[in-house]
């Protein structure tokens, strides 16, 4: 790849008039507002260059000036696809930096939803990736599915999509009997719904032709890039903090890690075909198996008191007030990473003992993959490039932060 | 796990299973049948259900667990059941809330001044409705929120005090979601015939036990 670019610039070469073009960063490709600046000779990709930050919110600083469960929704709008994937990571630092325990039901339903939000990254990725070669149906369908996955997840959190509903010390509602149901309904329709998606993907010539080989990323050069997530697994290296760090309730989980061999866009599907099949695997062992008990931590420490105490005890009272006005963070540093859709997600936190935290770094595995654009679409065909941002998967909301 | 501790050895106990990699068959190179069959799996979907809605004409009837626009609860005799204690705007994440306080003859001493809500800011969240020592902010169902200028989304009591029987829904919700464990008096939801009953409320002067 490398000298086929050096021998593309040289000047002895006469056609090497270059064409600059800026791609994005309102681009229907792009995801969102990346820009790419490309240089090309011809149809190939001398340089390609990324420019972020048009979605830059300062969400890092904005956290030094809210509570920390001021920041939950917040974090819903870094990769606004598994929005409460975000904000169970989010928890779980600050539940590690705190000491705080969740009961067993608590973690179960994280782990639930988390793996919820994974099947719907996955399902924008299947239709967005499909739309960005040029397969137009399976973006409907895919998309049909989510939108029922949303109905689900309305009634249980309320809201469609920015659900705010992990607390500190648990979740904010317990997830009624009457609901589960309805997901093991839709958990167990979903394997139907993956060979559908196959039929039309998989199989199909000109996905197949316009994926293969796109985008090659050795699994030396995936680590030297820091690459996570899929985008790693697909180049051979069977790294997934699920298993290498177990947090939740994974650790008694079954489910296998399915990685890839050739590190293409191909594989980059593939590999995200074969996790949606392990979520289910996760979901039906979740589903099966609920366990009883409390949705949030029994200890009042950290945790707002039932409401019905409020009204009526003074002491419930205080305690209230004291927790949403005035809960602090006992001092220390955190690092606590989860294995989210796009890869390691962790939130760093520095707590001097205030009620915000002194410093909260958000590594957004979207920021660090996206690095890896550049030695994908070097050297390779300028039609090629959209091919390598789709399959890649960044989203512009957690790039930028 | 501190993150001191290493990095658990790479090598997973279960082995990673590779995908299934193939190349194409012979007809799938050809094309023309994968084509069709795409083409037949496409014109059936015609004849299921129909994954969209029809708004306006159908409109979603939500449940009680959904979060519309946070409005607050009347008393019995009209005025709000806020005590401008402030924990709302406290805790809301985008600040929409801001109340002036005041005070009031009514046994509850302090009532809001004036209570407004800028509904262009608000994400629907309802940590104002879970922070409410007081039952007076809840979450409607109202999903619809229209105006022609910046000033109709900013709501006022007038806009916003709800009474008590139009909420029944979402208050017996709040009642079991944030009751929790606690089984004693006052954490029953009111009776489900739409006939508010609060043991809290209604008959009482005082709300609060004194301590």
């Amino acid at each position: 790849m490398a000298a086929l670019t050096q021998k593309l610039v040289t000047h002895s070469d006469l056609h090497a008039d270059r064409l600059e073009i800026s791609m994005g960063p309102q681009h229907p490709a792009t995801h969102g507002v990346l820009q790419v600046l490309l240089t090309l000779d011809g149809e190939r990709v001398i340089k390609a260059e990324p420019v972020v930050g048009y979605l830059h919110r300062g969400k890092e600083k904005h956290a030094e000036s809210v509570t920390y469960q001021q920041f939950f929704p917040m974090t819903d709008r870094l990769d606004y696809l598994q929005p409460l994937a975000n904000e169970v990571t989010f928890a779980l630092a600050i539940e590690k930096l705190a000491g705080i325990e969740t009961p067993l039901r608590a973690q179960a339903i994280r782990t639930l939803i988390a793996e919820f939000m994974r099947l719907s990254a996955h399902l924008i990725w299947v239709g967005i990736g499909g739309l960005d070669v040029g397969a137009t149906s399976v973006f409907m369908y895919a998309f049909r599915e989510r939108e029922d996955l949303f109905d689900l997840l309305d009634s249980l959190t309320g809201l469609r999509t920015n659900q705010e509903y992990i607390r500190i010390g648990g979740v904010a509602a317990d997830l009624p009997d009457a609901l589960v149901p309805g997901l093991k309904a839709w958990v167990d329709a979903f394997p139907a719904r993956i060979d559908e998606f196959e039929m039309l993907l998989t199989g199909n010539r000109i996905f197949y032709d316009r994926m293969k080989g796109i985008g090659k990323v050795t699994p030396r050069q995936a680590m030297d890039l820091g690459l996570t997530g899929p985008c790693l697994r697909a180049t051979g290296v069977g790294v997934d903090l699920r298993r290498a760090r177990p947090y939740l309730l994974y650790p008694q989980l079954e489910f296998d890690v399915p990685v890839g061999t050739e590190g293409d866009a191909y594989d980059r599907y593939l590999v995200r075909i074969e996790e949606m099949r392990q979520c289910v695997r996760i979901l039906k062992q979740l589903l099966n198996d609920l366990p009883a008990g409390l949705h949030i931590a029994a200890e009042l420490k950290d945790v707002l008191p039932p409401k019905g105490r409020v009204y009526t005890s003074m002491e419930e009272m205080i305690h209230q007030f004291k927790i949403v006005t005035d809960w602090h963070c006992p001092p220390g540093e955190v690092y606590s990473a989860t294995e989210a859709a796009n890869g390691e997600l962790a939130f760093y936190l520095v707590s001097r003992g205030e009620k915000s935290p002194y410093r909260c770094h958000i590594r957004s595995p979207s920021f660090i993959n996206l690095q890896a654009l550049r030695p994908m679409c070097e050297g390779g065909y300028f039609s090629d490039v959209v091919a390598s941002i789709a399959s890649l998967h960044f989203i512009m909301g957690e790039t930028d932060r | 796990m501190s993150s001191q501790e290493p990095l658990p050895a790479m090598a997973a106990a279960v082995p990673n299973p590779l995908v299934k990699r193939r190349t194409l068959t012979l007809s799938e190179r050809w094309f023309v049948f994968p084509f069709l069959r795409a083409m037949v799996f496409t014109f059936t979907r015609m004849f299921r259900r129909r994954a969209t809605r029809q708004y306006p004409e159908q409109r979603l009837t939500p449940g009680a667990s959904f979060h519309g626009v946070p409005v607050l609860v009347a008393r019995e005799d009209g005025a709000p059941r806020c005590v401008a204690c402030g924990l709302c705007e406290f805790i809301c994440p985008p600040r929409a809330i801001d109340i002036t306080p005041g005070e009031t003859d009514l046994s509850i001493e302090r009532a809001p001044r004036a209570f407004v809500i800028d509904m262009l800011r608000c994400i629907e969240c309802a940590y104002c409705e879970e922070v409410c020592p007081e039952e007076a902010i809840v979450m409607s169902q109202d999903y619809e929120v229209v105006g022609r200028r910046r000033e109709d989304f900013v709501w006022d009591l007038k806009k916003l005090l709800r009474p008590a029987s139009a909420l029944v829904d979402r208050l017996a919700f709040v009642r079991k979601t944030y009751r929790r464990w606690d089984e004693r008096e006052g954490d029953q939801a009111p009776p489900p015939d739409g006939v508010f009953r609060d043991p809290l409320w209604s008959g009482r002067e005082k709300p609060h036990e004194t301590h």
